[in-house]
């Protein structure tokens, strides 16, 4: 008796690894050939548009804000995982910045997340490097966790509607060409 | 080079994949709780949880002495004030007890990504913990001192800390770790760019007066990851062993560990472990973790997700003072969620327990495993948590009587949960091994 929901479950699971595997393949094989050069180019997992559950989390800001995700629906949001004690995560930090600085805050926006709740020296790191940046408190860790992020620093991009396309783990030179071409290919709805 | 990077076009999606298939498993894993597990030849005690009601806490610590006594040390945030506690039960096996400031209120905490380390010894309480530089400057703003706090009678009080680091330098010095040796001397060890270098380098200290003072650091080693906690254990010998995650070329990263058989004033060239040959060029922070039995054999556990990038924990054992170690064994099982931040405890006669986190996108579990016949083989799995959990830690006295804590999310608050567990009485038998009485 007890073997039965064990089988079914199984079943389920298959079932659901299949659905799922066929929608990543749809997607790869969907895309533009120019776009999965892009993601290759700046070693990045590309993933197919994938919701999740983090739109409403309200976390609060360097500047004392509460911020939500979904305040950012709409744009194409970077949105980069780092820690003060994390060196690579430092050292991309101005890429991350010029990047924002070639696109309209109204169509990209470069958030950046930490759970190293630092606020006084953040700013002052910060403002060495001339870097205006949001920073998110993520101090339960309830946005890492989210989006799965298990080593800093971890960079993923979302759609304007939210749903996350790709995802880099360590450092990136986050201002070079095929950085910019990958965000304003996802900017058109074609990643 | 970073990993991705070696990926063919078109297949780096294959880690993005796995966290799709995890979201997805996630859903229909199931680990055998406690209530479940009662057929396991341990006795669990009661658990117990104490509710803080405040911002933030990090932690536990925990250790387990000889009479049973449970303690925990923490760091709690509130109202953007970091203050370290400490709490030990009133009887064996026990809740904790009134909650003690451990540093002092000019002693401000800097750090609340790792708890302190907690180190035990009759009414000697020691606990490590990072300062915020005095020294801190607008162009260094990252900086911190260690410290060891001291108490002498059974942590009811504590005395003003003692700065570990010998450098002066506003600089980090953090991922510590603390250990009692079996002749009385404390010994540290942490991570120190002191150097300059673009990696940091592995340091140690100890101190022969109970804490009152430190000796000259010693650097061990180069190329150290800059956010992988140290880990330390002393056999009943007195080798010391320290742990840590290593840089190779390449952005190889792989635990490796040194002894040191002089008291710690020298120490072997690190050996690695597992041969893992993760190339990663982020921070991992994730530590291993260290036991030694009577018999001398060194076990680790440890985190990697090697060459195919797949998240595991490993243990390995060394039964030549770590110059040589076993071949590495898979402890997680779960193909539903991502294991993380392995903690092991080992007593005298080579029992093992080993607790671990198991992460999806929507749960946080902690659960335990463990091994009487010195690592050979290990029980299945058991979840201990019921709310989202995370920071497991372990202690085992020479009883066989286990300690487990961990961080509960019972939000706005936060629970520290202690569980205890005991084996039953070992024999030793032809082979030198234990195994449980019948």
């Amino acid at each position: 008796m007890r073997r039965l929901p064990s089988m079914t479950s199984r079943r389920r699971v298959a079932a659901s690894l299949a659905a799922l595997l066929s929608v990543i393949g749809a997607a790869a094989d969907g895309a533009s050939p120019g776009a999965q050069d892009l993601f290759a180019q700046l070693r990045m997992t590309r993933m197919a548009p994938s919701p999740h559950s983090a739109a409403a989390l309200s976390m609060p800001s360097l500047d004392g804000r509460a911020v939500r995700l979904e305040d950012y629906t709409g744009k194409v949001v970077v949105l980069n995982f780092w820690a003060t004690w994390c060196g690579p995560c430092k050292e991309e930090m101005p890429s991350l910045a010029r990047l924002q600085a070639q696109f309209d805050p109204e169509q990209v926006r470069v958030v950046t997340v930490t759970a190293d709740v630092q606020p006084q020296g953040i700013k002052e790191f910060l403002r060495q490097l001339d870097i205006r940046l949001p920073v998110l408190f993520d101090e339960d860790q309830e946005l890492s966790r989210m989006f799965m992020v298990r080593g800093l620093p971890t960079t993923v991009v979302l759609a304007q509607d939210g749903r996350q396309v790709g995802r880099a783990v360590g450092p990136r030179a986050w201002d070079s060409a095929a950085a910019v071409e990958l965000v304003r290919h996802v900017l058109k709805g074609t990643p | 080079m970073p990993c991705l990077a070696r990926r063919p076009h078109g297949t780096g999606c294959r880690v993005g994949m796995r966290i799709a298939l995890v979201c997805l498993l996630a859903l229909h894993a199931v680990l055998p709780t406690l209530a479940r597990a009662s057929n396991l030849p341990v006795l669990f005690g009661k658990k117990h949880q104490m509710t803080r009601n405040v911002k933030a806490v990090v932690g536990p610590s925990v250790q387990i002495d000889e009479q049973g006594y449970l303690a925990a040390t923490w760091v709690e945030e509130d109202k953007d004030t970091r203050t370290i506690f400490f709490a030990k039960s009133d009887e064996p096996g026990g809740p904790l007890g009134a909650p003690v400031r451990v540093n002092r209120p000019e002693e401000t905490p800097y750090y609340r990504q790792e708890a302190p380390a907690l180190a035990i010894r009759g009414t000697d309480v020691f606990v490590t913990w990072s300062s915020t530089h005095p020294k801190s400057t607008p162009e260094q703003p990252f900086s911190s001192e260690l410290r060891l706090s001291r108490s002498g009678d059974g942590g009811k009080t504590f005395d003003p800390s003692t700065v570990v680091n010998d450098d002066g330098q506003a600089i980090n010095h953090t991922f510590d770790s603390l250990q009692v040796a079996p002749d009385g001397a404390i010994h540290l060890a942490w991570i120190d760019g002191r150097e300059g270098k673009k990696d940091p380098g592995t340091f140690v200290a100890k101190s022969t007066d109970r804490g009152r003072s430190i000796s000259q650091n010693i650097k061990i080693d180069d190329n150290t990851c800059v956010c992988c906690r140290t880990a330390l254990a002393t056999s009943s010998d007195g080798i010391l062993y320290v742990a840590w995650r290593k840089i190779f070329e390449g952005n190889i990263r792989e635990t490796v560990v040194s002894r040191s058989t002089d008291g710690g004033r020298s120490f072997s060239p690190p050996v690695i472990v597992g041969h893992d040959r993760w190339m990663y060029q982020a921070c991992p922070h994730r530590p291993a973790s260290l036991g030694v039995d009577q018999q001398g054999r060194l076990y680790v556990v440890w985190y990697t997700e090697g060459a195919d990038e797949t998240p595991a924990i490993y243990l390995a054992y060394s039964d030549d003072q770590g110059a040589t170690f076993s071949p590495k064994r898979q402890l997680n099982v779960s193909k539903g969620t991502f294991p993380d931040h392995p903690q092991m405890a080992v007593d005298q006669n080579g029992q093992v327990v080993i607790v671990w986190e198991e992460q999806s996108p929507v749960r946080r579990e902690v659960v335990m495993s463990y091994s009487i016949d010195r690592g050979r083989s290990f029980s299945k799995p058991v979840k201990l948590n019921e709310k989202n959990a995370q920071t497991p830690t372990v202690s085992i006295n020479s009883q066989g009587t286990v300690v487990m804590g961990w961080k509960e999310h019972a939000m706005p608050a936060h629970r520290l949960v202690l569980q205890t567990m005991r084996f039953p009485a070992p024999a030793i038998t032809a082979e030198g091994t234990h195994a449980p009485a019948p």
